[in-house]
């Protein structure tokens, strides 16, 4: 190609190219898909906030909004959804650390097999977890009726699967994984004669946990945490599934006006607000990313 | 801690209940704590690291652990920290068994190849680790912060951060950080060896005159480097697929190396192959022929005549002389060994230039006399390597000149017959 002399041959896509750029202005290489894209998720989008907005009649009208926005339901419905999105968060990233300190830096018979086994909860469907969960310690599952037969108590003894202590304990097993991956990764990079260096001045296992690993550890924790919490603020499947009664969130709100009571404005004011709450997280998620630095972005 | 016997025989000095923290008397550090292998072997499935190594570092010396790639070097300095169990024998620390203690317990400074800072920690908390570690209270931490960056030139650092600051400079603080808790001994392994040549060149020095602050402080020094052991160490272990191959002081072992291995890989001596033809009165001196060659070399092995033998010689002790005209007078009057050799290689290194001869007769292999021993180095095909100071007018390939060596600067070694 240096050579100037030498022309160089008519390349086929390239011509493909140059005939489909004198065909169409540049311009719209760029804006057809975008219109596209624009026409299928962003019109729908744009539907449920007006909807939103004008209450389900003609012109703003920011009043029904209002009104679902101060009353008990949906007061409750946050609270619950950002309580349990906190909670499982917290689980996950504690789990997650310990599992992933132990994973990477315990050696045990039967590691790697561990390793492939969480991995794969990442590929599971979030109910599948949950149905398990009922087998397991529902009122009907295998703990109850084993407690039940051994004490001879009528009532289940176990109960918190259908409460707020359910939800979050099938979050935790459903997200650690997403907490453990960047996690793994972040300690695999991680030099082992740091940790050595550490022990041979006198450290124990806490103080090189403290000082050594979690530092190493925050960028990946960080990332993780906001992943998770996006991923359980948005989690509809697992509560569905659990049916406990007095846990209401927003994604079960939407779907319990919508698709029970037929009260659109009221859904689309609902998810308008989760709506908001997910961009706020995705912003939050992204900044975490960024500052575990362009390196280490695909990590998570 | 257990309380540590004094071990160098300066009286008893009772250790203090917490050895490592309490200000020791003197500014320097604890006393010096010899370090013992006794029989270590390290064995992973069928793999033998480190096969029946028995090594013992005195109190205050630097003891340089040489050996190619692979040799175990690190095994055994592993071994000593505790990040290495052995399959069997025992490592001694002073006069206690650590076998089987944790790295934790073991008062143990520790420099690795990467520096390994952590590189959350200004450099001023990175060396504070280990007295944080030992709990020792604010003021001392403060202290011996101080005096450790000072003994490394590095107090103008102690607020950086390690990532800012250079290789040599990462080096220092890695060598302060594992001298604040004042250890009883100090593993280094390859600590120079992420450094350019210059800065290797100048740390070796300070890593000289650091053991000449704290001549107590007992060092295990692994490297590949001969320049750096032969500096630094008061001895140097020669090691060789997990077996100690030659034990001495950096002089002995290389005026005197005990065998072939030690001979090459310290120095690159040259080794040429023959029989022990005659000896001296005293039998300290031998001549070994070699096809038509005959070397004498000093015989510090004893090795009787007509015994097969190698003979070493340093390329640098092979002076040169002009190419002279009668053949058959001795080159030397004071006993000097003369030798001929064809110019087949010349490697200029600027302030030195390294001739590749082969050696025998002018007229190549073809006149040579049949070797009466198989194993002899066939002169014809024999070559020799000497360093001088490169000649004035370039040397021509082809060109016959001779050489000259005192006999007491080669040795004769016995031969091997396992030796490759
Ligand atoms: N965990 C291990 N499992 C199996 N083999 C090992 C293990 N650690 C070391 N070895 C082997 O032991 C031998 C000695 O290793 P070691 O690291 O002690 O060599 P070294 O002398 O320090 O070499 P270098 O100069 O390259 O650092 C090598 O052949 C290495 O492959
Ligand atoms: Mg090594």
């Amino acid at each position: 190609m240096a050579d100037a002399t030498t022309r160089p041959l008519p390349h086929p896509h390239r011509t493909l190219r140059h005939t489909l750029r004198a065909a169409l202005p540049g311009s719209a290489w760029v804006v057809l898909p975008l219109a596209l894209s624009a026409l299928v998720f962003l019109y729908p989008l744009a539907l449920v906030l007006h909807e939103a907005l004008t209450g389900g009649g003609a012109g703003l009208d920011t009043g029904p909004a209002l009104r679902v926005l101060g009353a008990h339901i949906f007061r409750t419905a946050l609270t619950n959804t950002l309580r349990i999105a906190l909670a499982s968060t917290l689980g996950c990233l504690v789990i997650g650390f310990a599992l992933a300190v132990v994973l990477s830096y315990v050696p045990f018979p039967g590691r790697s097999l561990a390793l492939r086994l969480i991995e794969t909860f990442i590929a599971l469907p979030t109910f599948l977890v949950t149905l398990a969960f009922t087998f397991l310690y529902g009122s009907a599952g295998i703990v109850n009726e084993t407690l039940m037969q051994a004490t001879g108590a009528a009532l289940p003894p176990l109960d918190f699967l259908y409460s707020s202590w359910g939800v979050i304990l099938a979050e935790v097993t459903v997200y650690t994984p997403f907490v453990l991956r960047p996690l793994m990764a972040a300690f695999s990079t991680l030099d082992r004669a740091q940790i050595e260096v550490a022990a041979s001045l006198g450290a124990r296992a806490p103080m090189i946990v403290r000082r050594i690993l979690l530092p190493a550890a925050l960028p990946a924790l960080m990332a993780g945490g906001s992943l998770c919490l996006l991923l359980t603020v948005n989690e509809f499947g697992i509560v569905l599934f659990i049916g406990a009664k007095g846990v209401i969130t927003l994604p079960l709100l939407v779907y319990s006006k919508a698709i029970q009571e037929f009260d659109y404005p009221t859904a689309c004011v609902v998810a308008s607000a989760n709506l908001v709450l997910s961009v706020g997280l995705y912003a939050l998620y992204r900044a975490m990313v960024g500052r575990m630095g362009g390196g280490h972005a695909d990590l998570v | 801690m257990p309380a540590v016997p004094d071990t160098t025989g300066e009286g008893a000095v009772a250790a203090p209940p917490s050895l490592s923290v309490s200000p020791s008397p003197s500014p320097q550090g604890p006393e010096g704590q010899r370090i013992h292998f006794e029989d270590v072997s390290v064995r992973y499935g069928a793999v033998t690291v480190l096969s029946d190594f028995t090594l013992t570092v005195e109190p205050g010396e630097i003891v340089a652990l040489l050996g190619p790639s692979g040799s175990g070097k690190t095994t055994a300095l592993r071994a000593v920290a505790g990040f290495v169990a052995p399959t069997s024998g025992r490592v001694f620390i002073g006069q206690r068994d650590v076998t089987g203690i944790a790295p934790n317990a073991r008062n143990i400074g520790m420099v690795v190849q990467n520096y390994a800072l952590f590189p959350h920690m200004s450099v001023a908390e990175n060396v504070a680790f280990g007295l944080r570690a030992r709990r020792a209270e604010r003021g001392l931490v403060a202290r011996r912060v101080a005096e450790s960056l000072a003994l490394v030139g590095m107090e103008a650092f102690a607020g950086r951060m390690p990532r800012a600051l250079s290789g040599g400079q990462q080096q220092r603080v890695a060598i302060a950080r594992a001298l604040a808790i004042r250890p009883s001994v100090l593993l280094l392994d390859e600590p120079l060896s992420a450094l350019d040549a210059q800065i290797r060149r100048q740390m070796v020095e300070e890593i000289g005159r650091l053991h000449r602050e704290i001549p107590d402080l007992t060092i295990l020094y692994v490297t590949h480097d001969q320049h750096e052991a032969l500096t630094l160490a008061d001895r140097i272990a020669i090691m060789r697929d997990g077996k100690l191959a030659a034990l001495d002081t950096a002089r002995a072992l290389y005026r005197r190396p005990p065998n072939r291995f030690s001979a090459e890989f310290l120095g690159r001596a040259n080794v040429l192959e023959g029989r022990v033809s005659a000896l001296s009165d005293d039998g300290t001196m031998a001549e070994l022929e070699i096809g038509a060659l005959r070397m004498r070399g000093a015989n510090p092995h004893g090795l009787p005549a007509g015994a097969r033998a190698l003979i070493g010689l340093r390329p640098h002790h092979l002076t040169q002389a002009l190419p002279h005209a009668g053949p058959g007078t001795s080159g030397a009057a004071d006993g000097a060994v003369r030798i001929e050799g064809r110019i087949t290689h010349v490697d200029w290194q600027g302030a030195s230039e390294t001739l590749t001869l082969a050696l025998g007769p002018t007229s190549g292999g073809t006149t040579s006399g049949g070797t009466a021993s198989g194993a002899a180095s066939d002169p014809a095909t024999a070559e020799i390597r000497c360093t001088a100071p490169p000649a004035a007018e370039p040397h021509r390939i082809g060109a016959t000149i001779t050489l000259h060596y005192d006999p007491q600067d080669a040795t004769v070694l016995p031969h091997e017959a396992t030796d490759g």
